[in-house]
């Protein structure tokens, strides 16, 4: 009975809401392969894998920052009332001291969530919040890029935002798709991901490899995953050896890496992305997370190569 | 008076190394035994072996069951070792380390009975240790906790009694005071004693035979008289000595026959 | 003063035992009291009582915050106690059998085991799997297991056998090279080397009630055995050879003890994680303050053990709010001006 009161409220506040974007993308979805919704289907209850959510959530607490991107890319800014300590984009995002690496059950309690998306589930999180009868969603760092979709995709259904979210994702491919196209002419250029200064880079098989992959570029990297793991640690020698043309850094923040130090690393003033000035900094909560903003990544090396000159 | 302890051919070896070999000896109930011999020739040995802590060839029998047959408990409660420097645990009372001797009749998980209180105050009495029952072993004087270490030896009512060097570090005084006590309460409980002494002159006087070991042999058991002559100490000491006899006993006087020229 | 000395000896003096029975009752309400959610404490206690069985009251508390009670503050702090007592209880024991002031749970290569196993399983991944199998603990208890099978066997090989010195230096080895593993495997993945240090510094954040049922009988049963053997363990004060010549068979003892305190150390660490000072700290303080028989020591450092890793982790939860120290840091932070004190108290030799 409560249940289907629940139902009809949230239909109707569907409707009444009678945004454009939810008419819009009743267009623009149809013609997508991705989450099909009309707004006269039920949108809840909704279930992924174990969880199932059964009505519109309107306190969301989002301990990943990507999720908090993703949440807010799709429009359910509204129904977030917290988010963990490193959610800090975009600005004006109700930030706490929650901790998404370190989650405390009680403290997330305390907020009184009806849905705390995580993307690990460390600490218990996960069984801590069920004994609490909270509903947890894990969504877990993307592998592939296919995957960050998936999860916008899920963020959009669970949170009664499918089609916002499916649009949010056609969007992202599609920029993807242009900017990949507008680095075709540098496909081929073999380059050097460094996630810290003890030389841990992330290979192909990585979600950043992926997306580096899109624009036709090589790792160095990959000759080095004996293990598969995915991230290896390569060696100073093996890098000079490998003479990459260009240098992406990811630790430009927590470790104050940029193109003077990289240079000044013995031996590595001969390489051809030193020489050629190709060392690129990137922002480091860009670079570690999958979400809307990711394609941002090409944009700054396309700027990058442009300043170089090539 | 039965033997209350035999031993036959015994032999401990450590490695190639032999420490005792073909050892013989017996001692009857209330008798004392003492072993006297050079440093080296096996004394202590001897002692751990018969108490069961050195592994040994041979016979060895404790109030006529050999020791191979007996289980630890069995064996502790048939002969109680005071060990040359025996290990006093700070701070422990002197109560408490006479009761230690109650172990042999406790199981793993059990505690001590009202007897084994009541056995423990009788044996502090009549070492003369009731006042002393509360105070920390540390903070006694030597005779005094010399007593206390043959209190606990007592107190595990054993018919054999070992006594490694019981009067090293005591004044004259305190080393008669022991030996006599030693001496009372064998004669009152029977008990046959095995004692090692470094001092020959007091060896003589207290234990009825001496036995002479030299390299880890018996090279003679006898009395006093018969064990300690200048031929004999002259052949396995190496020292030069006259022995004097009065009505007392024995006096053993080292003597120098060569000084070296200035 | 003959009066005196044949009353029935009873070496633990009852005003500590109640001292000891207060603490763990105090740390307990301090434990359900405090936390990210504030609750009145008359509620909370009301709450409590309320699971009594046949016992009814209306704690006032809305379902969620009997839920945060009962599932998140009750099972922890439940652990606190079961974790504390057992690793207390493991050093002193451990600290008799050995001779050895210094002896800890960890004693025998338990620690570098137990990290080993949580280790392998963290860096293949298996933490997000829990249930009656869950991989991890399993994991720790085995390798905290094997190394102390490792160690007596390197330790009964050699000409003295199983004496105390050469169990101690077997486990070091053991424990180095099992810590040199570990050490390998946490460096293969870089992203799981986080987890694996949580895990190794300790934690009682993961308390739940399947894991108190699952750590319950260990620590019931061992602490048991090691508590009845605190007779035998004053008899070992005075060394291996004269605890023989009274009976003692003194391999046995330590046999006993070692299996004993290394089953219940493996079942709390697989839990817990490492932590550390727990099973030092404890003891020696009861040892001062109480007296060095293991009567005493042992009965007192369940209690006092208890309480103090309540006590511990009640700070780990406050200190950085609602960030969680790890408690083995909490420990070892108290762990190093104790020592001091210890060391300046103690005019003998412990």
């Amino acid at each position: 009975m409560k249940r289907g009161l629940w139902l009809v409220g949230a239909v109707v506040a569907l409707a009444a809401c009678g945004s454009s974007s939810t008419t819009l993308s009743a267009t623009t979805v149809a013609s997508e392969s991705s989450v099909v919704t009309t707004a006269a289907a039920p949108a809840f209850p909704v279930t992924i894998g174990d969880v199932t959510i059964p009505s519109k959530p309107a306190r969301v607490i989002s301990l990943s920052p990507t999720a908090t991107e993703m949440l807010f890319a799709m429009g359910a800014g509204p129904q977030v009332v917290a988010v963990d300590d490193q959610s800090d984009y975009p600005a004006g995002v109700p930030r706490t001291d929650l901790s998404g690496f370190n989650p405390n059950v009680e403290a997330i309690a305390a907020k009184n969530p009806d849905l705390v998306v995580v993307s690990n589930d460390t600490n218990n999180v996960v069984a801590g919040l069920g004994a609490l009868k909270i509903a947890v969603l894990v969504e877990p760092a993307a592998a592939t890029i296919d995957d960050s979709y998936k999860e916008m995709n899920e963020l959009g259904r669970v949170t009664g935002n499918a089609a916002a979210a499916a649009t949010e994702a056609s969007m992202m491919k599609q920029q993807f798709a242009d900017l990949a196209a507008q680095l075709a002419p540098h496909k081929g250029l073999r380059y050097y991901h460094e996630l810290d200064p003890t030389y841990y880079t992330a290979t192909s098989k990585t979600f950043l490899g992926a997306v580096y992959a899109l624009a036709g570029l090589a790792n160095i990297g990959d000759a080095a995953d004996s293990g598969g793991t995915g991230y290896p640690q390569l060696s100073a020698e093996f890098i000079v050896n490998a003479n990459p043309d260009v240098v992406f850094l990811a630790d430009t923040i927590c470790c104050g890496q940029n193109a003077s130090t990289v240079a000044a690393r013995d031996g590595w003033s001969q390489i051809a992305a030193v020489r050629n000035g190709l060392v690129i900094g990137l922002d480091d909560s860009i670079a570690s997370r999958w979400g809307p903003r990711t394609p941002q990544l090409l944009e700054a090396i396309i700027a990058a190569f442009k300043k170089a000159g090539i | 008076m039965s033997t209350a302890m035999r031993c036959v051919g015994l032999g401990v070896s450590v490695g190639a190394r032999a420490l005792l070999s073909d050892v013989s000896l017996e001692v009857e109930e209330g008798e004392w035994l003492g072993v006297v011999g050079p440093n080296g020739a096996g004394k202590s040995t001897l002692l751990r072996a018969i108490a069961g802590l050195a592994p040994a060839t041979g016979v060895v029998e404790l109030d006529a069951r050999p020791i191979g047959t007996l289980t630890r408990r069995e064996r502790a409660q048939r002969v109680a070792l005071v060990p040359q420097t025996p290990t006093v645990p700070s701070g422990m009372t002197v109560l408490d380390y006479v009761l230690l001797g109650r172990t042999p009749y406790l199981g793993f998980f059990a505690v001590e009975a009202p007897t084994d209180l009541d056995i423990t105050n009788d044996v502090l009495g009549s070492l003369d240790l009731l006042e002393l029952a509360s105070r920390p072993i540390d903070t006694l004087s030597g005779g005094e906790r010399q007593r206390v270490l043959v209190a606990r030896a007592l107190a595990q009512q054993s018919r054999i009694l070992l006594l490694d060097e019981p009067t090293t570090a005591l004044d004259i005084g305190h080393q008669q005071e022991v030996l006599e006590l030693i001496d009372k309460l064998r004669y009152e409980r029977g008990l046959a004693v095995v004692s090692t002494m470094h001092d020959l002159t007091i060896a003589a006087q207290y234990p009825d035979r001496l036995a002479l070991l030299s390299a880890g042999r018996v090279v003679t058991v006898g009395t006093g008289d018969e064990v300690l002559t200048e031929e004999h100490l002259a052949a396995h000491y190496g020292a030069t000595v006259r022995i004097l006899r009065d009505a007392d006993g024995i006096v053993v006087i080292p003597t120098r026959t060569k000084r070296p020229s200035r | 003063m003959i009066a005196t000395l044949t009353r029935p000896h009873s070496r633990l003096p009852a005003r500590w035992l109640v001292i000891g029975v207060g603490l763990v009752v105090l740390a307990s309400l301090a434990g359900l009291a405090v936390g990210p959610v504030s609750l009145p404490i008359g509620r909370v206690f009301l709450e409590v009582i309320d699971h009594i069985p046949f016992v009814r009251v209306h704690s006032g508390l809305s379902p969620r915050q009997a839920d945060i009670v009962w599932q998140l503050r009750l099972p922890r702090v439940v652990m606190g106690l079961l974790v504390g007592a057992m690793l207390s209880v493991a050093g002193g024991a451990y600290q008799g059998a050995f001779r050895n002031p210094l002896a800890d749970p960890y004693l025998l290569g338990v620690a570098a085991g137990a990290g080993l196993g949580a280790t392998v399983v963290i860096v293949a991944g298996g933490t997000t799997r829990s249930g009656i199998v869950a991989p991890l603990p399993l994991a720790a208890f085995a390798g905290a297991l094997v190394a102390v099978v490792l160690t007596y066997a390197l330790g009964a090989s050699g000409e003295r056998r199983r004496s105390a010195t050469s169990l101690v230096l077997a486990g070091v080895a053991v424990a180095s090279f099992l810590t040199a593993v570990q050490t390998w495997v946490q460096q293969r993945k870089s992203d799981t080397i986080r987890e694996v240090f949580t895990w190794i510094l300790g934690r009682l954040t993961t308390a739940s009630w399947h894991d108190v049922l699952i750590l319950l009988p260990y620590v019931v049963v061992t602490s048991a055995i090691l508590i009845a053997c605190r007779r035998v363990l004053d008899v070992l004060s005075v060394g291996d050879d004269e605890a023989s010549s009274l009976g003692v068979n003194v391999n046995q003892v330590r046999l006993v003890v070692v299996v004993a305190a290394s089953l219940g150390t493996a079942a709390a660490v697989s839990v817990s994680g490492l932590i550390a000072f727990v099973g030092i700290i404890v003891p020696h303080t009861v040892r001062l303050l109480a007296g060095r028989s293991y009567r005493s020591i042992l009965p007192l450092s369940l209690l006092f053990g208890a309480a103090f890793l309540a006590f511990t982790d009640l700070l780990a939860r406050i200190v950085i709010s609602p960030a969680e120290l790890p408690i083995g840091v909490v420990t070892a932070f108290f762990g190093a001006p104790f020592f001091l004190i210890v060391l300046r108290s103690s005019r003998t030799s412990p």
